[in-house]
């Protein structure tokens, strides 16, 4: 579960500053999903909690790359899991779950841990609710 | 622009084009929240994860191709492209004004 610590709102999307509340994890994540659909996550509060799951957008890179910012050792949790109507892999990361888009054909689908070069954290679902990206 | 009736400074113009569809749009200076500065604060990076560092010109070049998406909802506009293998996102005001600019998954 995560909790909604604050929401910073820009002009037609917004970043969702987020705790888990299982690992104490903070997470600025963006949202734009009113931008393209009415189902949307405008329902979020600041001070609720939610089930979210959230998308590291960016590349898989090489171990030379391991000390770089935003660059994360992902271990594999589950190869093909579907967001919405989008294949993913289930991935953790120091303890927490994310989730990351890589195609099947992509070299890593062999590892059970490869590692990541983010440049974003993106909201891809929350409770019941896809962002409309993955439908 | 002149012509067009739409409120907008001058001074503050980066870039003036129209999508295919002759719609004109442009991007601002701006601010914290829409327009330039919000695009690279907010998605330089991600801009550069593939490859691009002058962000103007990389719009300019993904406005003149069709969009495989156009949409509209509460919040404005949006125009959907890809463009060497990857997505990206347009949000832009009804006058035109382009908001912001990212790589979407």
């Amino acid at each position: 579960m995560y909790q909604i610590l604050s929401i910073k709102n820009y002009e037609m999307t917004r970043d969702i500053k987020i705790r888990n509340t299982n690992s104490g994890t903070i997470e600025i994540c963006f949202d734009d999903s009113a931008l393209i659909s009415s189902q949307c996550f405008d329902f979020l509060k600041a001070g609720n909690e939610y089930m979210c799951k959230i998308m590291l957008f960016g590349n898989i890179v090489s171990a030379t790359e391991r000390l770089q910012d935003k660059v994360v050792l992902c271990k594999v949790i589950c190869r093909d899991v579907i967001v919405g109507r989008r294949h993913m892999v289930k991935v953790g990361v120091n303890g927490d779950e994310y989730y990351v888009n890589i195609s099947k054909s992509n070299e890593f689908m062999g590892t059970n841990a490869f590692y990541f070069k983010y440049s974003r954290k993106d909201l891809i679902q929350v409770d019941d609710v896809v962002h409309a990206d993955l439908l | 622009m002149a012509n067009s009736g739409v409120k907008y400074n001058p001074d503050d113009v980066i870039a003036v084009t129209k999508m295919p569809d002759g719609k004109l749009v442009w991007l601002e200076k701006g601010n914290v929240n829409a327009g330039l500065e919000h695009i690279l604060a907010r998605h330089a990076e991600g801009f550069a994860a593939k490859g691009v560092n002058d962000i103007p010109s990389f719009l300019y070049d993904v406005l003149s191709t069709n969009p495989i998406t156009i949409g509209t909802n509460e919040k404005g506009l949006f125009a959907d492209y890809i463009f060497n293998g990857n997505k990206y996102r347009i949000a832009y005001g009804t006058n035109g004004y382009i908001v912001s600019f990212f790589p979407v998954k």
